[in-house]
């Protein structure tokens, strides 16, 4: 290895390596204020110039390469004299009166720990002004003072370059040149997308977290009494993040060093970074409800209300709700100074204080201890599994909740009460890819890793996913790899972000998909682009694949799909051509009636063009929680135990049932029902449990959801937040947030990762894993477990793919990517190189045929109705709504509606339009966007005042019970045209 | 020629020959003139060839770093597996230099004829020629010939009959001087802002667009048509003084002189000669004082300095300065040094890209004092401190626009201590006519 001698010592470097890569590596501090890792050297602050012998300049150690037999001094008088002079250059207009006296003791920050380091005196003179900047006035989540800035541009780099966004920029030149955001100083004209990048690398804080600053002061801000690291609460990328804690209060959250190896190399987005103050939100619960009506006598719990039950509350239905008109967000106070009109008075923008949960909605409850809470809980379960028998209890566990929490839980449900109803909401989402993938190669989760997309493919196809919305950290990470070549091609029925950029947009009419992925894979087996050799080696069944896409010509698939045939051909060529293509896909192609027929036709394309198991070519459905993943693996699901093993195998109960003491007899060999399947009528259930979920906003078809959920014998609750289904509840259960227990969660990828408590729950709320074990034990299942890593340790002895996971392993290596067979598996990065995990060992190829979408727009619902999320909200906006830096992003409920069908409608942007379908209507506000293509109109899902979900089509898939969430016809009218309730 | 004026005897006219007559703006009048002969010539030879023809003459950039023109196009890669370039500096904005302008004003095929030759070189398909955002009159000129040239097949697909494919684009700056810098240059044709980039990587290895390029400039690529034609021997013969120097050399003469404009001398002509036979000598009852030799941009010759220089690159450096763009502001003996040298830092404070912090502030730092001194409210201890930023502002950033600032602070200190003084003991109250 080539080495350097640097002050005085033998450094080796790998080769390519800089000066300040080999003396990073050997532990020398050479400063630096514009690198930082990653992004791109600039070698603009000079303060890291060092001598090179034989040189007559000084260099910068950030930009010089290492070369052999180079002589380097880092702290030579020549290069001390730079950085003295670079630091009083910069103090020259930094307010650093500060550091004349004691101040020095104590620098704030990078830049003034180098001043302090280099003891460069302060001269109170200023003959230049303070630099000045776009300030970004009255935004709650990210502010400016630019007075601080040195401008060494790490942020527009990390704008550009990690989050390829490119808000910031230096704006003017000489002694004028300052940090712009955008032209105009709008960040939304710019196109921010608040992820706080700029925040993280500021190295003097002239871009900072406005609310931490403001709501604990910049003290508890700068001097944390500790920090946990834990698992991003959102969605499925699973971003590690550090929470800051102070005074037992959680005041930031800043996201890990860029260099440590997460799967979000450091980065977050806006709700990882912002979106951390809902658990302090006064809606919390704090302690045990029970619904009014209980009484207990002698022991027994009696219900005293009205009999037969049929719950009500003074408080309007979601379906209600719906026909009120949405008020207007308030105006926003952006662009440069001096600004028109008056700023906000900031503490209006803190939602902690202002009430999500109406106090109506308290009203039908007393509160009440927790041993009047479990008991009654208990004893209701108990007399329903009585009296209707166990399948008549049905419970939902939760994908926001850790793997142990679900494994107690499943646990709970399948030994103590003895059915195997239980489910989660990855039945809304990803349970269609789960039964395409199961029935195709055996398996439930990604192939590969977030990783090898940026790192190694060539071609990424995505089908059906708002990454950088939905997966803001992933789509950063997409938008990289198409920067560094990878080419691109999305099918969306949306222009979204990643369509605009593509090579090739597929821009369908909703619900064609399967006649696109036939059609794309008759013109592979035209053009003899089949990958023969991996059909032959890997496949069965590829015959029948073959002859059921004969009749789906391009020009078929064109005129179902909308798309001009060209372009589907030269998207089949592009994907097929790969070498490495890797397949990405998420709700657009899950959420439909149709939806294992969908992914089964593109997992035809994959196996077809042998796009799978190779580093490089990864099949990733892009999962959408933090832990739908996990919660899935660890056997939340009506049919199967952890690992996927069927309810129905006995061999697999007898493991089972030895592993948790009990008799074989009382775990129930009939799968369960699914959550689409439970509210139906006639399902039999006459008590559920919920868990961390929110069924009456998040299922289809709300109005009957809700009503179902009236009918309920017994409901008990278990959550943060007196939710739309808590309302209903007989008991609520106060559980507790991310920031309040350890657990692990599984990302998209596979990775395992640990979650550290950082604060305590408030009030009388517990932990969740301690409520489930207690309720565990009271429905008779004894149940011990010290913590949850001994949780975790008994999933490892059950679970064949987790064996070698632990928590003393998860500490040492960070996260671990399953499978993890044995305790000295490294994990693995991507799977399947040499076979798939189906019996022969070959992927199979399911034939499918293209059905029309179930409900297909008409004279009465000309329209077609798309849902999905927002980048700042999140699914029932339980969480997010309750976020101040996320609610002020989005404030109010709307609907994208495409120019065309705006002005045929004569409603301009903000206007109330009424939308009804064959099942309801809602009131909501028009957002006049060319992302929808005209005839289709896109409601986010997160609002309680106009729930998307009243609408959809609960038309279910015949595999997977997911719903039809992505087309229903609807009609939208103008609300001057008609009359407001 | 020192047009407007009539040309001097004394002159050496090669590049200069047709300034003035426009019958050579037009393809035709240029071929009638001679032209496009040479890059007939380059195009039978292989370009290592020309490469070596042009190392020969001794050619060396007119830009201002006067490095060698054959050296720089042989550091190109010899295998053309990925696209190279060339760009022709053309954004002539240091302040006194106003060759280049003159030059496509007048001879626009010349710069083209060149930039083919150059371009087969070092096996470039593609030209860009980036000309001051300011140069509106040679840039509506440049835009006629390079259309002339493309109808006339000496530019496009099949160079005059070569098989070889030659694009020139005209790209027009939009005002910064610092694009002028070749590497800012590069990141302002790629759309980017125009700050100058870190080296290595050198453009040869990188340039824009990631690329193989080579930079040069309007004058140097004007002299290789000549060179192709008449032999570098020859070239390599016009040389007065030092055999490193060679050929003819444009400089712009500003200032106090009776007769300023372009004039073409050989290489190591004296710049008395210069100023006193060719330009008149100074206005009438004046007499010499500073003479800033290339542009603005280089150290200040006092008249005893500039009394013995011998114009070229070796000779201004003897004489306390660089030769630089050859663009000469002559000052007698009614300037104020100290005002013009305010003048300059205001000039390189404006003009700052403002990545380097040394310069970023120092340029602003010094006017902002030198502003003081004018006004009558220096101290003793701000021409240490000029002295001290200007030693900070020298060779510690990524170009040179901050050495260029401290080059006429200390020179001027150094040269003319005198008149600081002065003002600083208040013996003279000036009043500023700006700010």
């Amino acid at each position: 290895m080539p080495t350097i001698t640097l002050n005085g010592t033998a450094v080796s470097f790998t080769p390519g390596a800089t000066i300040l890569d080999a003396a990073r590596a050997s532990g020398v501090d050479v400063p630096t204020l514009c690198w930082y890792p990653k992004l791109p050297i600039v070698g603009n602050c000079r303060i890291c110039l060092v001598s090179v012998a034989g040189q007559n300049k000084l260099l910068p150690a950030c930009a010089t390469p290492a070369a052999d037999g180079m002589v380097v001094e880092t702290e030579s008088d020549d290069a001390v004299a730079v950085r003295r002079s670079v630091l009083d250059f910069l103090l020259e207009r930094y307010p650093g009166e500060h550091l004349s006296n004691g101040g020095r003791a104590h620098p704030r920050n990078e830049f003034e720990r180098y001043v302090a380091r280099y003891d460069v005196p302060v001269r109170p003179r200023h003959e230049l002004p303070l630099r000045t900047g776009d300030e970004r006035p009255g935004d709650v989540m990210i502010q400016h003072d630019m007075s601080l800035c040195i401008l060494c541009t790490r942020c527009v780099r990390a704008c550009e370059d990690i989050q390829e966004v490119g808000v910031l920029d230096v704006g003017l030149r000489g002694e004028y040149a300052e940090i712009i955001v955008g032209g105009d100083g709008d960040p939304d004209h710019a196109g921010c997308t608040w992820c706080g990048e700029c925040v993280r690398v500021c190295p003097t804080g002239a871009i900072f977290e406005f609310m931490p600053n403001r709501r604990f002061g910049a003290e508890a801000v700068r001097h944390p009494d500790r920090i946990a690291r834990s698992v991003c609460p959102y969605c499925g990328v699973g971003c590690q993040i550090d929470i800051h804690v102070k005074n037992e209060e959680v005041v930031r959250v800043t996201s890990p060093w860029i260099e440590e190896r997460t799967p979000n190399q450091g980065s977050t987005c806006v709700k990882g970074r912002f979106g951390y103050d809902f658990p302090q939100h006064r809606d919390r619960l704090q302690a045990p409800l029970i619904r009014k009506g209980w009484v207990r006598e002698s022991d027994r719990w009696v219900w005293a209300g009205e009999s037969p039950r049929h719950r009500d509350g003074p408080w309007t239905t979601i379906e209600q709700g719906a026909q009120r008109r949405k008020p207007r967000p308030p105006e926003r106070q952006v662009g440069k100074p001096p600004l028109t009109g008056v700023l906000p008075v900031l503490d209006e923008y803190d939602v902690r204080d202002r009430v999500a949960t109406p106090d109506s909605w308290y009203s039908a409850f007393r509160e009440a201890t927790w041993e009047e809470a479990m008991s009654l809980a208990a004893q209701e379960y108990g007399r329903i599994k009585r009296q209707y028998g166990p399948d008549s209890i049905a419970a939902l566990s939760s994908a926001k909740c850790t793997n142990e929490e679900n494994y107690v839980f499943m646990r709970m449900v399948r030994g103590a009460i003895g059915t195997n109803n239980v489910d989660h909401c990855t039945r809304l989402c990803h349970s269609t890819s789960v039964a395409a993938m199961n029935r195709a190669l055996n398996t439930a989760a990604a192939s590969g890793s977030m990783r090898e997309i940026e790192e190694a493919c060539d071609v990424i196809f995505i089908a059906g996913a708002n990454t950088t919305e939905s997966h803001p950290v992933f789509g950063a990470l997409i938008k990289r790899a198409v920067t560094r070549g990878a080419r691109l091609m999305v099918a969306d029925v949306r222009k979204t972000e990643l369509a605009e950029l593509a090579d090739v947009h597929l821009q369908m009419l909703p619900g064609t998909d399967v006649a696109l992925y036939n059609g794309m894979l008759h013109h592979i087996i035209e053009s003899g682009l089949v990958n023969e050799a991996f059909v032959a080696g890997r496949t069965s069944h590829f015959e029948s694949v073959r002859e059921a896409v004969k009749p789906y010509t391009v020009e078929r698939a064109s005129t179902i799909t909308g798309i001009p045939a060209d372009l589907i051909r030269r998207g089949a060529e592009l994907y097929a051509r790969g070498p490495n293509t890797s397949t990405l896909w998420a709700m657009g192609l899950t959420q439909h009636a149709a939806g294992t027929d969908i992914v089964a036709s593109l997992l035809n394309l994959m196996l077809a063009c042998g796009m799978v198991g190779r580093w490089g070519a990864a099949m990733m459905p892009i999962r959408g929680q933090n832990n739908v993943q996990g919660a899935s693996d660890v056997g939340a699901i009506p049919f199967a135990y952890t690992d996927y093993r069927s309810v129905d195998d006995r061999g697999v109960r007898k493991e089972f049932a030895a592993a948790w003491e009990l008799p074989e007899t009382a775990l129930s060999l009939k799968p369960g029902l699914m959550v689409t399947e439970i509210v139906q009528d006639g399902s039999g259930v006459h008590a559920l449990y919920v868990f961390g979920e929110n069924p009456v906003l998040s299922d289809p078809n709300i109005a009957h959801a809700e009503h179902w959920v009236r009918g309920l014998e017994f409901l008990a609750v278990q959550d943060l937040f007196m939710t739309e289904t808590a309302r209903w509840a007989d008991v609520v259960l106060p559980g507790s947030s991310f920031a309040e227990k350890e657990g692990t969660v599984v990302n998209t990828d596979r990775h395992i990762q640990h979650m550290s408590p950082a604060v305590a729950p408030p009030g009388k709320a517990r932990r969740d894993l301690d409520i489930l074990i207690e309720m565990s034990n009271r429905l008779g299942l004894k149940t011990i477990y010290a913590d949850a890593a001994a949780v975790m340790d008994e999933i490892a002895r059950v679970t064949p793919s987790w064996r070698g996971v632990s928590y003393a392993k998860l500490a040492r290596e960070g996260a671990l990517q399953y499978p993890v067979p044995t305790p000295d598996s490294a994990g693995s990065a991507f799977l399947f190189a040499d076979e798939f995990p189906t019996p022969d060992g070959r992927g199979m190829f399911v034939p499918v045929e293209y059905l029309p979408p179930s409900e297909l727009p008409d004279d009465d619902y000309p329209m077609v109705l798309n849902t999905g999320r927002q980048m700042y909200h999140w699914h029932t906006g339980t969480m997010t709504r309750r976020s101040t830096g996320l609610d002020s992003r989005e404030p109010v409920p709307i609907v994208e509606i495409a120019p065309a069908d705006a002005e045929r409608l004569g409603v301009a942007d903000g206007d109330s339009v009424r939308v009804t379908s064959r099942r309801a209507s809602l009131v909501i506000n028009a957002r006049i966007s060319d992302r929808q293509a005209p005839g289709q109109i896109f409601i986010p899902m997160h609002f309680r005042e106009a729930a998307a979900n009243l609408l959809t089509n609960p038309t279910l898939d015949p595999y997977a019970k997911i719903a039809e969430f992505k087309v229903s016809a609807v009609r939208v009218e103008a609300v001057h045209q008609i009359a407001l309730a | 020629m020192g047009f407007p004026y009539p040309s001097d005897p004394r002159e050496t006219v090669l590049l200069s020959k047709y300034f003035g007559d426009a019958g050579a703006r037009s393809y035709t009048g240029w071929t009638e003139r001679g032209g496009y002969e040479g890059v007939k010539t380059a195009l039978g030879m292989a370009p290592e060839a020309v490469v070596e023809e042009m190392k020969a003459s001794g050619l060396r950039g007119r830009g201002g770093a006067g490095f060698p023109t054959g050296l720089k196009w042989s550091l190109m890669p010899k295998k053309a597996d990925k696209p190279h370039y060339l760009v022709c500096n053309a954004d002539e904005s240091e302040p006194g230099t106003f060759k280049d302008r003159e030059i496509m004003r007048w001879t626009p095929h010349a710069l083209i004829e060149g930039c083919l030759i150059a371009a087969h070189a070092i096996r470039a398909e593609r030209i860009y020629i980036y000309i001051r955002g300011e140069y509106t009159e040679p840039l509506a000129i440049m835009e006629r010939a390079v259309a002339e040239a493309y109808a006339n097949g000496a530019a496009g697909e099949n160079v005059f009959g070569s098989g070889t494919r030659i694009d020139v684009t005209l790209h027009r700056g939009a005002g910064a001087y610092i694009c002028g810098e070749e590497t800012a240059m590069l990141n302002s044709l790629e759309g980017k802002r125009g700050n100058p980039r870190i080296k290595p990587p050198y453009p040869a290895q990188a340039g824009v667009f990631g690329l193989p390029t080579t930079i040069n400039n309007v004058e140097t690529l004007a002299a290789v048509p000549h060179i192709m034609v008449r032999g570098a021997a020859w070239y390599k013969s016009l040389s007065l003084s030092n055999p490193k120097s060679t050929g003819t050399k444009l400089i712009s003469v500003c200032g106090h002189v009776a007769r300023p404009g372009n004039y073409e001398v050989t290489m190591g002509t004296p710049m008395r000669e210069l100023i006193y036979d060719m330009c008149g000598g100074m206005r009438p009852g004046r007499t010499l004082k500073a003479v800033i030799p290339g542009g603005s941009s280089v150290p200040i010759m006092n008249a005893e300095e500039a009394d013995r220089c011998l114009l070229d690159y070796e000779g201004v450096v003897a004489a306390g300065s660089m030769l630089g763009s050859a663009g000469m502001i002559v000052m007698d003996d009614s300037t104020d040094m100290v005002r013009a040298i305010w003048r300059l830092a205001k000039f390189y404070a404006h003009e700052s890209c403002a990545q380097c912090t040394q310069c970023r502030e120092g340029t602003a730092w010094t006017t902002k004092i030198l502003e003081r001194i004018l006004a009558g409210l220096g101290k003793e201890s701000d021409l240490q401190l000029l002295l001290d930023l200007s030693e900070n502002m020298t060779g510690k950033t990524i170009c040179v626009l901050s050495d260029s600032c401290a080059a006429p602070i200390v020179s001027g200190i150094q040269k003319f201590r005198g008149e600081f003084d002065a003002y600083l003991a208040k013996a003279r109250t000036p009043a500023m006519a700006t700010a």
